[in-house]
């Protein structure tokens, strides 16, 4: 037996809780499912998937089929992950040859670095980028990526929330602590969606399951002993005791 | 109890005599057969609901290595016997491909659209099937793929199906558990009703 179940396994399993023993509703208990990992992956795991994304001719990048919610976006540097910072400010190339034509060089007075005639001039090493949800994409800072260091890039590192859908349900695996949380929820959505079929009060047991089986995942996420240990060792400091 | 046996008797039941040649035009054996036939679909119907146990260990007939046809694209099995209606096609009780252990997943026409039309069916890669007609009108079970289904392949499948009371063979026994006896008589003495002896005519 493995420890962990593929998402066939998980909506078969709450099929066979409700007592549809042929699997006519399988369909519908798979779109649950979905519902569910949705659910699972933004709230209740803590799982990050990374994916190094092709970065497009007008410098975007495509979100990922299995995209569910943003965490991080940058290249690799020396082993670590050197972030970009998200703007608002950035213009989206909806429409490219405009977005060229209308592009204003600093000169003279006009002048928008911060401290330019006061001191230093200001510089921002850091890469920018824009959520562009609308068009199913990244949009990344031009000039950052023209710049000698990253102007060969391709690909950059894409750190994100997964639906945690590998092709189809059976390649599909979620961790055996969230099974009984998952199928729950497919039962009580099943359960819920037939109230001619299923009694009032089986329905809201159903849901109760749901919950208590949330709430009990939810405690996995707590620290241990040792990690509070470890937090407080590494916020004291030895002092001389007054 | 053997099918003829179970007409006969419930012919005789409603007769009130033995079927002699003045009282079959009325009582014909096959007319009888088609009563008992109708009250055994109901009778089957009953139990699907509060006894399903009893579909599969008495009426469910197998048929193994059956082949699957192919014609316009159409995957399909041309049922070889009239089923019982019961609700949800599940008069095909179950189909597999041979060798399988895993059944195919009972499924219609208009559901299999309304999923294909939503980003679930891009993560099931599976065949589904349902009831509907082959090319030539027969009544038939159709395979429907959904994705990439690795079970487009497949050419032999098992099945089992609930036969209806007309494709019973004449010694053929019919499964009649706790009071499904008396279930049939009641149903067609309330439909047909006793007949009266014609007593001017040598009471037949």
């Amino acid at each position: 037996m493995t420890t962990a179940y593929n998402c066939d396994q998980l909506v078969n399993e709450a099929l066979l809780g409700t007592r549809d023993f042929d699997g006519s509703r399988y369909m519908e208990a798979a779109m649950y499912l979905l519902r569910g990992l949705r659910d699972f992956q933004i709230f209740h795991s803590a799982s990050v998937k990374q994916s190094w994304v092709k970065i497009s001719g007008v410098k975007t990048i495509s979100f990922p089929d299995d995209y569910l919610n943003f965490v991080s976006l940058g290249i690799n540097v020396g082993g670590k992950i050197f972030t970009y910072s998200k703007s608002s400010k950035l213009v989206l190339p909806s429409d490219p040859l405009g977005y060229a034509l209308n592009d204003v060089k600093q000169e003279g007075d006009f002048n928008v670095n911060v401290g330019y005639q006061y001191g230093s001039n200001g510089y921002n090493s850091e890469g920018y980028f824009a959520l562009d949800p609308a068009h199913d994409r990244i949009v990344l800072k031009q000039e950052f990526i023209d710049l000698a260091a990253t102007s060969t890039r391709t690909e950059i590192l894409l750190s994100y929330v997964a639906n945690g859908i590998d092709g189809d349900l059976k390649n599909s695996f979620v961790p055996g602590a969230a099974a009984n949380m998952l199928i729950a929820f497919i039962e009580y959505k099943l359960v819920a969606s037939m109230p001619e079929k299923y009694p009032a009060n089986f329905r809201s047991d159903k849901y109760t399951e749901y919950v208590i089986e949330a709430e009990k995942f939810d405690l996995l996420a707590l620290p241990s002993v040792e990690e509070l240990y470890d937090a407080i060792y590494e916020t004291s400091s030895q002092g001389i005791r007054r | 109890m053997k099918k003829n046996i179970l007409v006969e008797q419930i012919r005789g039941l409603l007769l009130k005599s033995e079927a002699v040649a003045d009282n079959t035009k009325v009582l014909h054996y096959k007319r009888v057969e088609a009563l008992v036939g109708s009250a055994f679909a109901e009778l089957v119907q009953v139990l699907a609901k509060k006894e399903e146990g009893e579909i599969e260990s008495g009426y469910v007939r197998d048929y193994y290595s059956q082949p699957v046809l192919n014609t316009a694209g159409m995957q399909y099995v041309t049922l070889p016997c009239g089923i019982v209606p019961l609700p949800g096609g599940k008069g095909v009780w179950y189909i597999k491909p041979t060798g399988s252990h895993i059944n195919y997943t009972a499924s219609n026409q208009i559901m299999t659209s309304a999923f294909r039309s939503i980003p679930v069916s891009e993560c099931i890669n599976d065949t589904v099937f349902r009831l509907g007609t082959d090319p030539a009108g027969e009544k038939a079970i159709i395979f429907q793929h959904i994705g990439d289904s690795q079970k487009r392949s497949i050419r032999i499948v098992d099945y089992g199906l609930v036969r209806d009371f007309e494709s019973y063979n004449d010694n053929d026994d019919v499964h009649l558990p706790n009071e499904s006896y008396s279930f049939l008589i009641e149903k067609i003495m309330l439909w047909v009703g006793q007949r009266y002896n014609d007593k001017q005519n040598n009471g037949q």
